[in-house]
């Protein structure tokens, strides 16, 4: 069977690098990009069976733009998101919008344990 | 000006006198009177009075439209002028110096003091004295012919010199006499009417002060808002002592100018002109060394740096002040006037009264305003080092924990070891920057912001001693959890800080309980509030730590010699926590016995109105 793929965007290279160890022990295949228009290229190529984003990148609410231009695509829009940030989840949710369209389904907040990294992609991906 | 008014009213009823005393002497005391002279005499009266009447009600008219367009005195001269003319035709008509109407006179003398300058009284006592004299001596010489009331004296006396002169001595002596007295006795009355009226107007403008002043105290503490407070001021100060203009100039930050920062009743095109600059102005200079200065005519005074702006803006005399706060001088503040030397000691007195208290009011807007300064500053800073401080940690705990995880392949046991160790350090330096976080931001009111919902106690204890299940058993403690029956035991809270809260008390007793202990946790109804309990068997608290338990950074030392680490702020976050959502806590110990700690928070039922529970949740 072929690996699962996930993207990890996160302009956060040390940060991608361990998640990147976690997710290929076990056994996913692990793609990243630095910032969101990367990000968004490589979903395009590569059809990820999840996303992890990091809201906070080059500008505040880099992350939450890409989502919505992920959206507004129909290839990728089915794509599940998980949102990471470093501010605690419930103080960014509120400032969040939380449009049906948006396919996010979580927000994960800094720093994430492995064991808890692990146990969400499965849930989403399998 | 009244007086005049009554004296042409008093003249009506002399001239009908005239005529019915004329007519009484002739009809009833059957005297031989020169009836058709007087009778014109009395007639003459009432129509030069009516004249008069007219004149008056003329000058009133202009008066009203143009104060101070004539004089009234001049119709008082006028009246008392043509009186007299009238009194020595009537005398002459009547006996020349044997009239009994020669008495009339001290009458007019009386009058004229009343209504007319002390010399115009005696030159009228002159001009009466005179008048009689004349007649008399007419009448004597034969150049009048003398017309007596006959029947009235049983002799002429006209003819007698000793009587001439005895009478016309004592006539006169007794009209200037009567003058002096009369006079005398009006200028007595002017001076003190002048007086009370000065002191009505002291008064009067003494209590106009008195309430700038108290408004200018008013200032102080009415408002934070600087420049509120400094237009407050100018204005207030414009209007109490009544000038064309008030500004208020400060310091700027290099000490060295001075910029305006409020004006009254100037245009902002005048201050346009610049600031003043302090080393080219030994009169601002003066006044910011405490000193209050007078400008009485701007044209000819070298001090002033804008001579000629000033006098082109009507500007010719200003008074400053200067505002010392408690740290130095702050500022001046100055009133223009229109008029040159307009101002007195007096003004500059209650300009310096003025300015004290304006001072604080300004010293205390501008703290206020640096305070919010730093508000702002903090709050910003709060927002960076979540991110920049927090973050990093956070990568460094997540490269450690994929290598204590063996994510990046296999460790030997001393790696492991050591990796662990860098571990535990990172995870202490975690928890101390989101307690210091968590701290700033409450005393940030960044908590506000958070919202608050329904929690379940019972589901939220649940859930936070599950957490604890493994390091208990693992530490060879009792982990106990009571709960009441009824379904939903509710608070309102936020429920992520409500779980930071009672994560800290069981962490505490987890951490401080020895092997083979008990942790007890126990949630029940007190009256309109729920309270949770945490009890330990642990190592307790000295009692004289007890009273520090909520100070910032305090650890009690029993518990730092247990575990090294510890940032000594939960407790203070747990308690900021409980507070903020109207609950508190308490707590009970006995060394080496344990410890409990008792939380109350307001019990919550959806029926309960909105507006309460938000107060419930400030308070």
């Amino acid at each position: 069977m072929e690996p699962k793929i996930i993207l990890l965007v996160d302009d956060d290279a040390d940060l991608v690098l361990a998640n990147r160890l976690v997710l290929e022990s076990a056994g996913y295949q692990v793609e990243s990009a630095a910032n969101g228009q990367e990000g968004l290229q490589k979903m395009r190529e590569r059809k990820p069976a999840l996303v992890l984003m990091d809201v906070m990148m080059a500008s505040p609410l880099e992350g939450y733009y890409i989502t919505q231009q992920i959206a507004e695509d129909p290839e990728l829009r089915a794509i599940p998101i998980i949102m990471v940030s470093s501010i605690a989840s419930t103080q960014y949710a509120e400032s969040f919008p939380t449009d049906q369209y948006l396919n996010i389904v979580e927000f994960i907040s800094k720093p994430i344990e492995p064991e808890k990294l692990l146990e969400r992609v499965k849930l989403y991906v399998g | 000006m009244h007086t005049q008014t009554w004296l042409i009213r008093l003249r009506w009823i002399a001239g009908v006198s005239a005529l019915f005393a004329t007519w009484l002497a002739q009809v009833w005391l059957k005297l031989e009177v020169a009836a058709l002279p007087l009778y014109a005499g009395g007639v003459m009266i009432l129509a030069y009075n009516g004249l008069l009447f007219w004149l008056r009600s003329l000058m009133e008219r202009k008066l009203a439209q143009e104060p101070g367009s004539c004089q009234p005195c001049n119709l008082a001269r006028i009246q008392i002028a043509l009186d007299w003319l009238a009194m020595i035709w009537l005398v002459h008509f009547s006996g020349g110096i044997e009239s009994p109407l020669l008495l009339y006179f001290f009458f007019h003398i009386t009058l004229a003091a009343i209504m007319l300058p002390t010399r115009d009284v005696y030159i009228f006592a002159s001009l009466a004295t005179a008048l009689v004299s004349g007649l008399t001596l007419a009448e004597y010489r034969g150049l009048l012919p003398h017309i007596p009331v006959k029947g009235l004296l049983p002799t002429p006396l006209y003819q007698h010199p000793q009587y001439l002169f005895g009478m016309l001595f004592f006539f006169t002596t007794t009209l200037f006499v009567l003058a002096y007295l009369a006079t005398r006795t009006m200028a007595y009355l002017r001076e003190q009417q002048a007086q009370v009226l000065a002191l009505t107007k002291r008064l009067r403008h003494a209590s106009a002060r008195r309430q700038a002043l108290y408004e200018s105290a008013q200032i102080v503490s009415a408002t934070l808002d600087l420049q509120d407070v400094l237009d407050r001021l100018t204005e207030s100060t414009r209007e109490a002592m009544g000038v064309r203009a008030c500004s208020i100039r400060l310091l700027d930050e290099t000490q060295t100018r001075l910029r305006v920062a409020s004006a009254s009743g100037l245009s902002p095109e005048y201050f346009q002109k610049g600031d003043l600059i302090l080393a080219e102005n030994p009169l601002a200079r003066r006044v910011l060394a405490g000193e209050i200065l007078y400008v009485q005519d701007v044209l000819n005074d070298d001090r002033l740096q804008y001579p000629l702006e000033a006098a082109e803006a009507g500007i010719r005399s200003t008074l400053t002040a200067p505002l010392i706060g408690r740290r130095g001088p702050l500022g001046i503040i100055r009133v223009y006037c229109n008029r040159v030397q307009r101002f007195t000691r007096d003004d500059a007195d209650f300009l310096q009264a003025v300015a004290n208290h304006g001072s604080i009011a300004i010293e205390n807007a501008m703290a206020y305003q640096t305070l919010q300064n730093l508000d702002e500053m903090k709050r910003k800073f709060v927002l960076m080092v979540t991110h920049e401080l927090r973050s990093p940690v956070g990568v460094v705990r997540s490269l450690l924990r994929t290598l204590t995880g063996g994510y990046a392949g296999p460790l030997t046991p001393l790696q492991q070891d050591m990796l662990e160790r860098a571990l535990r350090r990172a995870d202490f330096l975690q928890t101390l920057i989101d307690d210091l976080l968590d701290m700033a931001s409450s005393k940030s009111g960044l908590h506000s912001q958070k919202p608050v919902s329904a929690v379940n106690l019972s589901a939220l204890l649940s859930r936070i001693v599950e957490r604890y299940r493994v390091p208990a058993s693992e530490k060879g403690l009792h982990l106990t959890l009571v709960l009441p029956e009824e379904a939903t035991p509710q608070v309102q809270a936020n429920p992520e800080e409500l779980d930071r809260a009672f994560n800290n008390l069981i962490s505490n007793a987890v951490k401080y309980t020895p092997t083979g202990g008990q942790v007890t946790v126990s949630l029940e109804a007190a009256d309109r509030q729920w309270r949770i309990a945490f009890q330990d068997t642990g190592i307790g608290i000295p009692k004289e730590a007890l009273p520090h338990l909520f100070e910032e950074f305090y650890r009690a030392p029993n518990a730092k010699a247990e575990i090294k680490e510890g940032t000594g702020l939960g407790l203070v976050i747990t308690r900021d926590i409980i507070t903020r959502y109207g609950g508190r806590i308490e707590v009970q110990s006995r060394l080496n016995e344990g410890t409990t700690f008792i939380v109350w928070l307001p019990a919550w039922n959806e029926t309960q109105p909105a507006h309460q529970i938000e107060t419930d949740s400030h308070s």
